[in-house]
């Protein structure tokens, strides 16, 4: 069987359906995060702001998902401006934390499930309600059924559903990260080192400064991967800053199967090739 | 039916047939078989009588729903305002007698208009079933023993001695006479019996402020009959609360199957409801738990926890968004999670990390804010700190590496220590420690929320927790 003719067969079938003509969509809601180099590329994506967009973990934060929880918590500020259900299975999000992000906790409604299943259940709820202005769940396992579900639901109401996974051990995350889910984006983020500091050891450990991720769009509908090194100054609450990674376009077209192998290796390679700063 | 007394086992309780051969409860069980040979003696098991009668007390909420226990053996039942539903007192008691035949049960029933007259009635008339007719008290019970109006053993030992063996001779006598003879005890039986004197009971379930019932005439048991008639029930209930612009945060319907069981479901809301349709899809979600087997004969719902109806707010905070909106997500919710699933989070003025915060109703007033803006805090707090292996090599530092939860993680950067002393003025607190709290980033860039517990101590290793992640 020839793979390239069965290829070029799929995309014109793809081009056929309606729903995912770039034309055919709704202008406007378009997903944005609050940084400008972020949100050039978004918006020449058009990503649609109603759809479901995967934030995950890497680098030992899989478990608790701190780094989604803080990009989140920053891309919530430009994308709801109304109530926001925030669905979780481990009682420890931490509000004054997500306050220090500019995240305003009046319009927050937390919720507390039990099982993955739960958390779908209710994220559908509040999507079909349609009195919120983005959800947030917390979940590990999610199944392409339930995550279609998820984005009819979201395409329907208008507003962003955002998966944050969290999966309770490396197995399980190494396991299920590169599994295919129905998302009009999908995230990687991981804490970066600061580049400011000197490689030096001194006699005590040096200052932390303000926080930064390294921020991969790892698989988006209408555009290639793209990685930045985001920033967020505490001191100066409303500030974000992102700055593109060149090396990432290199890495953007590998196949699942290789990049789930490879992922470790590839980021490592790519934060050694990168000096910000 | 069998109980054991001392090292003698005696019968506790006799079927009729067993008593008219003289088989009382007292008697042993050795000369009863001596007596009786075909004598059939079971272990008494109290127990399970009294989850059976409670079991009785709630199917007998199809009658009323003010129903209470009484004893081992009774229930009472306040049926003021229920009986025309029957029609009549006595085709309730009629309806009563055919379910009591068909669960095989022995027993007996008294209308009347006080609890002391239906009390004696039930246990001492000579029928089984029993209508006193309204203010006729005095003469129903003229004939019954002293017993009947519930007075204590030897008291009515003692009327028994005196030759007072039925009620009217107690009647008789001069009121003065009696109370110094017989105390107060009787003359509160006697009038409680005959009117004299109120007297209430305490119902098993709150009594509801309302409720519609609806009997069918063929049990009913696919799931679309239900659903019919929990849409009928339901437009009853609201149509009749409308005009008084009040409405229940609490649904309870109560299913009564054929063979006697009692099914419920109770649907709580956030806000006073009379939305028929949001109402059936919060019970929609549990009428799967129901098991109709044979069917269900009538169905009741109860409206509870009565509301004044809130007109729509508009919450300006939240971006122009109706607050109000909101209360049937809410609802939904909370039905399948649990009461406590849903909140939101208002801010404390405390600086311990857990009292920081609060949990408040989804649809409180607008939360109070505060918090210690110049320090930071983390995005995830762990619900309990969790003990690290740390290492510090001088007092007051930051550890220079540490092991959480079988990883090793070793401190790049550092920045502390922030000091957060016990709140010693609450209760709880007097032998809380000192907190050194450093916020630490890991050679994978992680940051994480550390603290020691206590003062550095020379002679002991100090104690390192985990307590939270930055991102």
């Amino acid at each position: 069987m020839n793979a390239r003719i069965d290829l070029a067969q799929l995309k014109q079938r793809i081009a056929c359906i309606p729903a995912l003509r770039p034309e055919s969509r709704a202008p406007g809601a378009v997903l944005s995060t609050g940084t400008t180099a972020i949100d050039t590329c978004l918006r020449e994506a058009a990503v649609p702001l109603g759809a479901v967009h995967e934030v995950a973990g890497h680098a030992g934060d899989e478990e608790q998902g701190s780094a989604g929880a803080c990009f989140l918590a920053l891309s919530l500020r430009s994308n709801a401006s109304g109530w926001i259900a925030w669905i979780t299975q481990d009682a420890d999000l931490y509000a004054p934390g997500l306050a220090a992000f500019g995240l305003d906790l009046r319009r927050l409604i937390l919720v507390s499930a039990r099982r993955d299943a739960e958390v779908c259940w209710a994220l559908e709820e509040a999507l079909r309600s349609r009195s919120l202005s983005a959800v947030v769940g917390e979940v590990g396992v999610l199944t392409m059924n339930a995550s279609r579900r998820l984005q009819l639901a979201a395409e329907q109401a208008g507003i962003p559903c955002f998966l944050l996974r969290r999966w309770r051990t490396h197995d399980m995350a190494r396991q299920q990260r590169p599994q295919p889910i129905a998302a009009a984006t999908r995230w990687r983020i991981s804490p970066q080192l600061h580049s400011r500091m000197p490689d030096q050891k001194p006699a005590t450990p040096p200052e932390l400064g303000p926080a930064q991720w390294r921020l991969d769009l790892w698989r988006c509908r209408n555009a290639g991967a793209a990685s930045w090194i985001m920033e967020f100054d505490h001191a100066d609450g409303q500030r974000v800053t992102a700055v593109p990674v060149p090396v990432a376009a290199a890495l953007a077209d590998r196949s699942i199967s290789a990049a789930s192998a490879a992922e470790p290796e590839a980021e490592r390679a790519a934060a050694a090739l990168f000096r910000f700063g | 039916m069998a109980v054991q007394v001392g090292n003698r086992l005696e019968i506790g309780a006799a079927n009729p047939a067993a008593r008219a051969l003289g088989l009382k409860p007292g008697v042993a069980v050795a000369d009863a078989r001596a007596w009786v040979p075909q004598v059939i003696v079971l272990p008494l098991d109290p127990e399970a009588d009294a989850a059976d009668l409670e079991r009785l007390a709630d199917w007998a909420t199809r009658f009323s729903p003010l129903v209470a226990i009484d004893g081992t053996d009774g229930l009472m039942l306040d049926i003021a305002g229920c009986a025309h539903l029957w029609g009549s007192e006595a085709r309730m008691l009629a309806d009563l007698d055919r379910h009591m035949r068909r669960f095989g049960l022995h027993y007996r029933a008294a209308i009347a208009d006080t609890i002391g007259a239906a009390w004696g009635g039930a246990h001492y008339s000579t029928g089984t079933r029993q209508v006193m007719p309204s203010g006729q008290q005095k003469a129903a019970l003229a004939d019954l023993p002293p017993a009947a109006l519930r007075l204590p053993e030897e008291l009515c030992a003692q009327l028994q001695r005196l030759g007072l063996k039925r009620v009217a001779d107690l009647c008789a006598l001069p009121r003065a006479a009696l109370a110094r003879r017989f105390g107060a005890v009787l003359m509160n039986r006697l009038d409680q019996a005959l009117g004299g004197q109120d007297e209430t009971m305490s119902p098993l379930l709150p009594p509801p402020q309302c409720y519609v019932r609806m009997d069918f005439a063929e049990p009913v048991a696919q799931r679309a009959g239900i659903d019919r008639a929990l849409h009928l029930l339901l437009k009853r209930l609201t149509e009749a609360l409308r005009p008084h612009d009040s409405g229940p945060r609490k649904l309870d319907l109560s299913c009564y199957r054929v063979d006697g069981e009692t099914q419920r479901l109770t649907i709580g809301t956030a806000r006073a409801s009379l939305d028929a349709a949001h109402l059936f899809r919060l019970f929609e979600e549990k009428l799967d738990q129901l098991r109709p087997e044979d069917g269900f004969e009538a169905m009741r719902l109860s409206g509870l926890e009565m509301e004044r109806l809130t007109t729509q707010q508009h919450d300006l905070e939240a971006g122009g968004a109706i607050r109000h909106d909101l209360a049937p997500l809410i609802d939904r919710l909370t039905n399948r999670l649990g009461e406590a699933a849903v909140h939101r989070v208002e801010t404390r003025e405390s600086h311990i990390p857990e009292r920081a915060v609060r949990r408040l109703p989804p649809l409180a007033e607008s939360p109070r804010l505060h918090w210690p803006k110049a320090s930071q805090r983390p995005i995830r707090l762990l619900p309990h700190p969790e003990p690290i292996e740390a290492v510090a090599p001088i007092p007051d530092d930051p550890p220079v590496r540490f092991r959480w939860r079988h990883v090793l993680h070793k401190v790049r950067a550092a920045e502390g220590p922030e000091r957060i002393a016990p709140e010693w003025w609450l209760p709880g607190d007097q032998d809380a420690e000192i907190r050194d709290y450093y916020r630490v980033e890991d050679s994978e860039g992680r940051r994480f929320w550390l603290y020691r517990a206590g003062l550095y101590q020379t002679t002991a290793a100090p104690r390192w927790y985990m307590h939270g992640m930055f991102g």
